[in-house]
């Protein structure tokens, strides 16, 4: 049992010996490194985080510009102005979301966090991405079928025809970005389950 | 006046090996190093300014790796095979025993979850408590519960 015990610790041991020993070598990104010198200088260079940002940044924009289309389409059919301040404010909290999710990200700089706080911050994050997923999809479904059943009963066919069209680019570019977004916070919500579970566990 | 460029690539020059192995250790495949070790850097140069010195250098460059590997999402999660582990190791090609021993030693460790292989990685790199506790944001005791708990666990992967 001694004798056990003992191989066990000599085993960890080792293992740190090999550790402390071990020199890794990664040539062809030693290489790399000064290109991307090259571009962070340029402030070219954007990392995961940023790129995430700019995507709900992007979105914040598109959806502050375009409560305008409902504006122009009433010069050639009228929805009704309930359904044109639905629209309107659809958009607005849409935007709202998609700000908030920017400005949440911005102010959790990852950079100067512990490890344990940098887990639980991004599956905050995660979090509030999903919530604003849910409103927009509770908000939209509604304004859609409001939308077209209003431009069909106009009668005006370029009109619902364009109604149409804006609806399959538009529901595009959303499931794009979607999906885009959901992939890379997936990613890190499995990475925090267990060690958040685990942090939890011995702060009990 | 030394210029940005010039203490960026000093501070990576001397905690390489610190940030090839946090790569190594989060990393899936070579790609996925690749992306991790390219985030770090982009993380360490907007990070530089900030650093103010209060902590050491390579405790900084911990933090600022692990963070970048844990909240980094995976492109190809699929792939959850090791790592061409020999082209990597700058080891003698006839040292087999010690690359047999390293390969045993990544594979034990790879199956730890990402707080457990911060807290292991930084242990093997003989940090004290109070640095791994510094840069986890455990408390001092947790972070050597926690140590005892995954040596048992690399103890009893071992064995199976």
């Amino acid at each position: 049992m001694e004798k056990s015990k003992k191989r066990e610790i000599m085993d960890i041991e080792e293992m740190k010996r090999n550790w402390q020993q071990m020199e890794l070598r990664m040539d062809k990104i030693e290489e790399e490194n000064q290109k991307l010198i090259a571009r962070l200088k340029k402030n070219k260079a954007m990392g995961a985080k940023q790129r995430l940002m700019v995507s709900y940044f992007r979105m914040a924009i598109i959806c502050i510009v375009s409560p305008v289309w409902i504006f122009l389409l009433e010069q050639e059919a009228y929805v009704g102005k309930i359904l044109e301040i639905y629209y309107v404010l659809f958009f607005v909290a849409l935007s709202a979301v998609n700000f908030y999710i920017w400005y949440f990200m911005k102010l959790n700089d990852y950079k100067t966090m512990s490890v344990k706080d940098a887990l639980i911050k991004s599956y905050e994050i995660e979090l509030l991405c999903k919530r604003g997923k849910l409103v927009g999809y509770i908000l939209g479904l509604p304004l859609i079928v409001l939308l077209m059943c209003a431009l069909y009963k106009a009668g005006i066919i370029e009109a619902f025809t364009g109604g149409c069209v804006g609806l399959i680019i538009g529901g595009a570019i959303g499931s794009i970005v979607n999906l885009k977004n959901k992939k890379m916070l997936r990613e890190m919500r499995l990475a925090l389950e267990e060690e958040l579970a685990e942090t939890d566990d011995d702060n009990c | 006046m030394v210029d940005k460029e010039s203490i960026f690539l000093d501070v990576i020059g001397k905690n390489k090996q610190i940030i090839y192995k946090v790569c190594y250790m989060y990393a899936v495949d070579e790609d996925h190093l690749k992306d991790l070790y390219q985030e770090i850097l982009i993380n360490l140069w907007q990070g530089l300014d900030r650093f103010r010195g209060d902590a050491q250098i390579s405790t900084w460059i911990y933090r600022m790796s692990i963070n970048t590997c844990i909240t980094q999402y995976r492109r190809n999660k699929q792939n959850v095979e090791m790592l061409p582990l020999e082209m990597l190791l700058n080891l003698p090609s006839e040292d087999d025993n010690r690359m047999e021993s390293i390969k045993q030693m990544y594979q034990l460790i790879n199956r730890l979850n990402r707080m457990e292989k911060a807290i292991i990685l930084m242990w093997l790199d003989e940090k004290t408590y109070d640095e791994i506790a510094e840069v986890t944001g455990l408390s001092r005791n947790n972070v050597a519960s926690r140590l005892r708990r995954i040596k048992a666990k690399l103890v009893e992967y071992g064995k199976e």
